[in-house]
């Protein structure tokens, strides 16, 4: 079975405006070793999902349904019910995790050496010198300049890119089978992105790691992934290989979110024969808002091939909701026309 | 390259900027300083002395009655020591304290060579052998004030000790579990602030036997936490769902290490300030106390206890300039150390350092 099994996962938050469903029903499975990248626009629940994974959901949020197996040497366990003890030693221990802010993600009032030590000390019964040591080991492992320096410095002394050092090293200080990145490269300048994307790549080979890589950078996701699962409103709505997802998108979403990258090499000729860069595309309207959810596909009222349908062709896209079909070996799509959506049309009404 | 300081480090370094709370730093610790040595500094006790062939520290009895040497009773010195001393061992030296004079009794005429017996009533006003006067009773002002400095500190960091620790844990607790704890812990602290802490005390010292220092000391550090409960309430709700603490959750801390470890030491700064403050309040209320005549029986001596005396007999001034600006002075330190303590700490001027 796959190292970590999420399925049917749905996590809400109970406001008082409502139940705010953040995620809707999603299913994930990520093996040893490999790296699944996790792609959504802001707010579509990627982050809700990864803070599922080690319930660190806090109230009003609830994990409500569904099931989180994460393989393990005496069978798989439950994340969802494991008792809070145990899963304080999965925390930390067997997942690691990665947050998207290293400038507040570190305690101010502590030593980078304390921080990434305490990591040890949470999980393996060993002497503060042997923790300290393991903690010099592991900024060397980052390949965090000067390591025996930084140990005694505190974290407002390191820049955004050594902070994301340290935080890696905390996530893999005790060796766990997968590491959560939430948006690790967001907060960094783009050459630092590429130096911690690197640093990860390397780390999971060496180290043997599955990453779950939580991003909206589609760039990010090509250059590190195996697997990518795109997320939409709550849903996910496209999983496949990555190589299969760039080469053939299948679901409309995927499709316009693909379209939507900036090509530096696009060139459109003007009418008096000049040439200037094309208009970037974008995928018209607004994500829905959790409390409004359409009903049926949640993107038909963004998707231009949703228009005109349904047509005596198939079912409603404001009616049922389409499920994940496998249309392709390893390639899911939540699209009730995945495949056959024939030529996009202008999209019409969008005041949702 | 700027050596680590870590964030004391660099509240000291503000802290230092500050002139005014500098000097109030300053004056808390020449207090201190005071209590600690007050038997050296005032008393009619020596410091140190040889008698029959030994060596002893009468002076120790000030803290404590029992520590005064045995052999003393026993030769009936009767508190009396530079006749008794040249009159029983003539081979005995001491060396004495600065000031002699005693915070607990009058001196007698000829006890010091030379000396005339202190004056009593409105007789004492200030004079070289007695620069703040003396009491009713012919009990020296200055030698009174210098035992009583302990007094006045005790007040402040016994209180506040006793109101931040039930505080700190109170505001924790609810702050950091939430639901039920939460409203718990805040009905509790809303009812111990509605209690009025004067009467409080009041009551309760009518209804003790023997009352002491520790009784006062006591009650108002228990309904005294309530404002720094609220506050520490308030940073660990603003501080458990920050992203380090998050952080720590993810690596598998606890909640006692997340408590202790990761909220508390970033939210102390904040709470230390109405700590210092409270410190002040503190003693502005045993000295209240005193001054009404429910302070601390005699003969242990409080700057308030002091003040009462001038009620009686309104042209003894003395008794009412001196301590009275010890207390003033004492209170306006606290209240710059708390003021420095919060300029020093404030995270928006931390974020404007760098």
């Amino acid at each position: 079975m796959p190292l970590l099994d999420i399925s049917n996962l749905v996590t809400a938050f109970h406001t008082p405006a409502g139940r705010v469903p953040a995620v809707d029903g999603v299913s994930l499975s990520i093996d040893r070793g490999k790296t699944l990248g996790l792609v959504g626009e802001s707010g579509c629940g990627k982050s809700v999902t990864a803070m599922s994974i080690l319930r660190l959901v806090s109230a009003p949020g609830v994990i409500e349904s569904g099931s989180i197996l994460l393989d393990g040497p005496g069978g798989p366990v439950d994340l969802v019910s494991l008792p809070e003890p145990q899963l304080r030693k999965v925390r930390g221990g067997r997942i690691g995790m990665i947050f998207q802010e290293p400038m507040t993600s570190l305690n101010p009032v502590f030593t980078v050496g304390d921080q990434v030590a305490e990591a040890v000390l949470l999980h393996q019964g060993c002497s503060r010198e042997a923790a300290r040591a393991r903690a010099l080991e592991m900024l060397r492992l980052v390949r965090l300049a000067d390591p025996e320096r930084r140990l005694d410095e505190y974290p407002h002394q390191l820049s955004g890119g050594m902070r994301q050092r340290v935080m890696i090293a905390m996530a893999l200080a005790c060796e766990p089978d997968l590491v959560v990145a939430d948006e690790p490269t967001t907060a960094l300048d783009v050459t630092i992105q590429a130096q911690i994307l690197d640093l990860l790549a390397d780390l999971r080979r060496r180290l043997g790691t599955a990453i779950l890589l939580i991003t909206h950078d589609l760039g990010v996701v090509a250059e590190t992934c195996d697997e990518v699962a795109v997320m939409y409103a709550g849903r996910i709505v496209e999983r496949a290989p990555a190589e299969k997802l760039f080469r053939r998108p299948l679901h409309p979403y995927t499709i316009g979110l693909l379209a939507a990258r900036p090509d530096p090499d696009a060139m459109a000729t003007r009418a008096d024969g000049t040439t200037v860069r094309p208009r970037l595309t974008t995928i018209p309207g607004m994500v829905p808002s959790p409390q409004h959810f359409p009903p049926g596909c949640r993107f038909h009222p963004r998707c231009g091939y949703a228009h005109g349908r349904p047509g005596p062709d198939g079912p409603a896209c404001d009616g049922g909701v389409p499920e994940l079909r496998e249309l392709e070996p390893g390639h899911f799509v939540r699209c009730h026309y995945a495949g056959s959506l024939g030529e996009p049309h202008a999209v019409g009404a969008l005041s949702t | 390259m700027e050596r680590s300081h870590g964030f004391w480090g660099e509240a000291w370094r503000r802290y230092r900027r500050r002139p005014l709370a500098m000097a109030a730093l300053a004056f808390v610790a020449f207090l201190v300083i005071v209590a600690t040595l007050a038997p050296a500094i005032a008393g009619t006790k020596p410091v140190l002395c040889r008698y029959k062939g030994r060596i002893y520290a009468p002076c120790l009895g000030y803290f404590d009655r029992r520590l005064e040497p045995a052999i003393f009773t026993k030769d009936k010195f009767r508190g009396t020591y530079p006749k008794n001393l040249a009159e029983k061992d003539p081979a005995s030296w001491a060396i004495w304290p600065l000031f002699f004079q005693d915070p607990y009794r009058s001196v007698r005429g000829d006890e010091w060579p030379g000396r005339p017996e202190n004056p009593a009533m409105d007789q004492g006003r200030p004079s070289w052998t007695n620069p703040f006067g003396t009491d009713q009773a012919g009990v020296d002002v200055l030698a009174k004030m210098v035992h009583g400095t302990t007094v006045a500190l005790l007040v402040g960091f016994v209180s506040m000790g006793i109101a931040g620790t039930i505080g700190i844990i109170v505001g924790a607790i609810g702050g950091y579990f939430g639901g039920w704890i939460d409203m718990l812990a805040s009905r509790i602290t809303e009812i111990v602030m509605c209690v009025p802490t004067l009467v409080l005390i009041l009551a309760i010292l009518a209804i003790i036997e023997k009352p002491t220092i520790w009784h006062t000391m006591a009650i108002i550090g228990m309904t005294g936490w309530t404002g720094i409960a609220r506050l520490t309430r308030g940073e660990f709700l603003r501080l458990k769902g920050s992203e380090y603490v998050t952080a720590a959750r993810a690596a598998g801390a606890g909640p006692a290490r997340i408590i202790l470890r990761h909220i508390l030491p970033n939210s102390l700064a904040p709470i230390l300030v109405p700590i210092t403050f409270g410190i002040a309040s503190a003693i502005l209320t045993e000295s209240g106390l005193s001054f009404l005549g429910f302070g601390p029986p005699p003969p242990s001596a409080s700057w308030g206890s002091i003040l009462n005396g001038a009620r009686s007999n309104l042209g003894m001034w003395w008794l009412v300039l001196f301590p009275g600006t010890a207390i003033f002075l004492t209170v306006l330190a606290y209240n710059l150390i708390g003021e420095g303590l919060q300029e020093a700490t404030d995270p928006r001027l931390r974020e404007a350092r760098k």
